[in-house]
């Protein structure tokens, strides 16, 4: 059984019980969620096996200590790494556990996202598995290639699970060389929701583990508990605290934060369906849309519902949002959750595709948000469903410099004055303390090491001058400075960003047409 | 999660009846006694309060009749004719411009080419001529107009409206228009706030209807404008000054409705901070007062209690979030304001000065009373867009000034705590600079 989780996993007996129930022909013998469980239940098994056939799981229990140190590498144990650091490049493989084989290989793989990577968490994911899938398979052909073993029997699987989603992928290896990585399986977890809050997980100082976790979003449930790599949490102990209360695990050794919800929290936790807009686009549209409570707006496509969910809290509480989205399942899944937080009377969801039938009304909103790959093809319709006695603001958001092309020839032809495009981006300053030593301390340091190397050649002669010298090598504590630098890394380009005025018709206009 | 945001959830029906202008009196027609911006063919912008019956001056451009202009939509441009009358005028985003075998190797600098003379020009002008009209014999009198490129034709074109059209574009008020307004005559009044960066401060501060918000705004009430457009009225926003009266004068171009205007609560740094030697105000029987004794009594009993209800909002507390855009020491204003933010609640502080905020993120980091700090500065490019002539513009800004944000926390003192206290923390800080192990200062939270 090899398998794979990200931090959005959050309920251990869950996620067991559905798997049994949507894929019953799937016997799993046991679903581990954190490490320390992993090492019980590794350690605490017999070498018991449970032969592979067709469909069924296996699970095997291992020598722990001796799979470590037969099928790990040192680059594969990179527990301690920064996962902020290296996460596109190359293989990246926390833990290989394997066991003895008989037939075939048992591999654990632990993964976690960080919130650089959230905007292609799941696509990254899936690539991962693919990846250690493929060198798990490398190495039992390169373990059994010889033996007579019909390796294009074997069957890998790797199991994703992603916020309330499951995917089971499964890798195998027909013929040398032809690697075949497929999806088998693709389900939704039950969720029990009670109470929606957001948590930040923290780490104190003492802790090895020196970065944070980004934040995730934790369905309360009375009953429940939250582990994870750092502990173990109860949801009791969240219930009735105050939003910024520090909630402590189970053993004191972790804590993690309640955060109030906000719509720019969620655009950093929402299970993305398509790519998303980030919080520096969403401040300038809302301010050039002169975005405010009552304002009624259209925007297409909803795609996750990232920008929608700020639109609401900006127009609210008289204001109206008309979201139109092409897809079915994105739409199904978006209008539940503006149900499920609340919105449901701020926002109007329509599965509609807008680019072949138009917008449903007409006359009715002072701003339009096109999110589309053809934006130009939705003009027309878009300027009939602005209020047509008053100016309205429309925004085009394009990745591609030949879409904002076209969409300007669209929006002038349509009559759409004070033209603009921008692009916005943001990045960071990360501050630190760093020692700003002198040049009189490297001479001091150098002084030292000549007479350490002087003590070693004569040993009795210099005993007497040692004291004094150790003293003058002595460097006093350098000033500090708290200093700040920029990332190597920075967001380069999100999409471009075109506005325009639509005029409100003149009697003329009105009376010639 | 309950919905904190509709007040009044409205059905989809019910919204087809409602406007903006109805339910928030927002007004999208130009109306007296309000600002207007003027945005002229040079592209300045001129600030104007509109009086019914007069005339406004735009320069060389001409005069108007502000009659001509009142009652009529936001969106159209207007060209001033025979005088001071103006007629509406379609808005043209750009033409678009063929190619043609025209290169500019035949052309030679030289002022001789235009046969209209500045005589011939200033006549046009005093006779009215319509600008459009002398910008027409302005293109007839080029001897070499036409071996122009179609491009250097259009910049032509452009340049000689800027200077003699007599077209002019009512703005309607915005966040955004005043803002550009202000920032391009006197960025400094705005300690050079950019568009994007304001943006973002309101959206990280989750400025939002039916909450309340302090606010330390010392860039002329551009900060305070933008958050109070987004409460709109319900919920009130509480803002801290240093003067008799607050400095807010960027408010007054918003035109904001009463609704508005009544949310906004000051309090000066004086009044933040509970004096022992304070009086109360001696209130007295109204009836026994004379009539010019009691109209001063009034006054003083009004302002009172404005003060007092301003200073019990602010020691109240539970606030949804601290906006900050000051000259002043950001740890001073913290220390100050801090605890009256909810938790959880978002932090922001604006500087021009990155050192700033520096030191105000390590404080915030050893205060413990905060998580999540972050510095950041945005990026802000335009480009133009014209067929063929597709990029970013040759000068931007060269800066926007950064945020420094964070969330508040409680609970500092919870005995479950098992970390080090502040002062071990400060000694491993002081100690891992030694060692050169910049890491244990990024485990500080």
């Amino acid at each position: 059984q090899t398998q794979t989780e990200t931090t959005t996993t959050n309920n251990y007996d869950d996620s067991k019980k559905f798997v049994s129930s949507v894929a019953p022909q799937i016997e799993i013998k046991d679903i581990i969620s954190n490490e320390e469980r992993i090492n019980d239940a590794l350690e605490m098994s017999a070498k018991e096996t449970i032969r592979n056939d067709g469909n069924k799981w296996i699970s095997c229990g291992i020598d722990l200590q001796e799979a470590l140190t037969k099928w790990t590498s040192k680059e594969d144990r990179n527990r301690g790494k920064d996962d902020g650091e290296d996460r596109n490049a190359g293989r990246k493989i926390d833990i290989i556990w394997s066991m003895k084989p008989t037939d075939l290989e048992f591999l654990l793989v632990n993964q976690w996202a960080t919130e650089q990577t959230r905007s292609f968490t799941f696509f990254n994911d899936k690539l991962k598995i693919a990846k250690n899938l493929k060198v798990i398979i490398n190495r039992i052909v390169k373990e059994y290639g010889g033996t007579g073993m019909n390796l294009s029997l074997l069957k890998l699987y790797g199991l994703h699970v992603y916020y309330n989603e499951m995917i089971v992928y499964e890798m195998s290896i027909p013929f040398r060389g032809l690697y075949v990585f497929r999806e088998v399986l693709q389900s939704k977890l039950p969720m029990n929701a009670v109470e929606v809050g957001l948590i930040k997980l923290s780490v104190p100082a003492f802790i090895e583990f020196k970065k944070r976790e980004p934040p995730f979003l934790l369905k309360v449930d009375s009953k429940a508990s939250y582990n994870n790599k750092f502990g173990n949490f109860k949801h009791s102990d969240i219930i009735g605290k105050e939003y910024g209360s520090r909630i402590p695990s189970h053993n004191q050794k972790a804590y993690m934060y309640l955060l109030y919800p906000t719509p720019e929290l969620w655009t950093m936790v929402l299970p993305h369906r398509t790519q998303i807009l980030y919080m520096p686009d969403i401040a300038f549209i809302t301010t050039v849309l002169d975005l405010k409570p009552g304002s009624i707006v259209l925007e297409s496509g909803t795609g996750s519902g990232s920008f929608s969910h700020s639109i609401a809290r900006t127009i609210a509480p008289h204001g109206h949002l008309y979201t139109y989205e092409f897809h079915e399942e994105r739409a199904k899944l978006a209008r539940q959750e503006f149900s499920d937080h609340g919105l449901g009377n701020i926002i109007s969801i329509e599965c509609r595709d807008v680019c072949k039938n138009g917008f449903s009304i007409e006359n009715r909103v002072n701003a339009v948000f096109l999110d589309l790959p053809a934006p130009w093809e939705a003009i027309a319709s878009a300027k009939a469903a602005f209020k047509q006695n008053q100016i309205g603001k429309i925004c085009c958001f394009s990745p591609c410099l030949e879409q904002v092309q076209r969409t300007c020839v669209v929006l002038n032809e349509a009559g759409f004055s004070e033209i603009q495009m921008f692009e916005c981006l943001v990045r960071t300053h990360d501050v630190h303390t760093i020692p700003v030593y002198t040049i009189s301390d490297v001479v001091a340091k150098l002084k030292a090491q000549q007479a350490k190397k002087r003590k070693r050649v004569s040993e009795d002669e210099d005993r007497e001058m040692e004291p004094e010298q150790s003293k003058q090598g002595e460097k006093s504590d350098p000033p500090n400075l708290y200093v700040s630098r920029t990332t190597r890394e920075t967001k380069g380009h999100t999409s471009y960003l075109t506005f325009a005025t639509f005029s409100p018709v003149s009697n003329e206009e009105l009376n010639a047409s | 999660m309950e919905t904190q945001f509709a007040e009044r959830p409205l059905s989809l029906t019910e919204h087809q009846g409602q406007s903006q202008q109805e339910v928030g009196e927002d007004s999208h027609i130009i109306c007296p006694d309000q600002f207007v911006l003027l945005k002229m063919p040079s592209g300045n912008v001129k600030a104007v309060r509109l009086k019914k019956d007069t005339q406004v001056s735009l320069g060389k451009f001409g005069n108007f009749d502000t009659n001509s202009i009142i009652g009529h939509p936001y969106g159209y441009s207007y060209e001033i004719y025979e005088g001071t009358k103006a007629k509406i005028i379609k808005n043209v985003a750009f033409v678009d411009v063929d190619d043609t075998e025209a290169n500019n190797k035949d052309i030679v600098d030289d002022p001789a080419k235009q046969n209209l003379s500045h005589e011939e020009i200033e006549r046009m002008k005093q006779e009215g001529v319509g600008g459009q009209e002398i910008i027409k014999k302005v293109v007839e009198g080029h001897s070499t107009f036409n071996k122009k490129t179609e491009y250097s034709k259009a910049k032509y074109i452009k340049r000689k409206e800027a200077k003699f059209s007599k077209v002019f574009t009512p703005v309607k008020p915005t966040l955004y228009s005043v803002w550009s307004y202000v920032y391009s005559n006197r960025p400094e009044k705005i300690r050079d706030l950019r568009i994007d960066t304001l943006s973002q401060i309101l959206t990280l501060a989750n400025v939002h209807a039916n909450a309340k918000y302090i606010v330390v705004d010392d860039v002329r009430g551009m900060l305070i404008s933008g958050v109070m457009e987004r409460l709109g009225g319900y919920g009130f926003v509480l803002g801290i000054h240093e003067h008799e009266t607050p400095n807010y004068d960027i408010i007054k171009y918003m035109n904001f409705t009463k609704k508005i205007t009544d949310s906004l609560k000051t309090l000066s740094w004086i009044q933040v901070f509970k004096d022992d030697n304070e009086q109360d105000f001696l209130y007295k029987d109204e009836s026994k007062l004379e009539e010019k004794d009691l109209e001063y009594y009034l006054r003083k009993k009004m302002r009172y209690e404005r003060l007092n209800d301003a200073r019990e909002a602010l020691w109240q507390g539970e606030f949804d979030g601290l906006l900050v855009a000051s000259q002043y020491q950001p740890k001073s204003i913290l220390e100050a304001l801090l605890p009256y933010v909810a938790g959880s609640r978002p932090i922001v502080i604006y500087s021009i000065h990155k050192e700033v905020l520096v030191d105000a993120f390590t404080y915030l980091r050893m205060s413990k009373q905060c998580i999540n700090p972050e510095i950041t500065e945005s990026w802000l490019r335009n480009y133009q867009v014209l067929p063929g002539r597709t990029h970013p513009e040759m000068t931007i800004s060269g800066g926007g000034g950064y945020i420094l944000h964070a969330k508040r926390i409680i609970n500092n003192d919870d005995p479950g705590y098992a970390g080090p206290s502040v002062e071990t923390v400060k000694r491993q800080i002081d100690k891992s600079s030694s060692s050169q192990d910049q890491m244990m200062t990024d485990a500080i939270e």
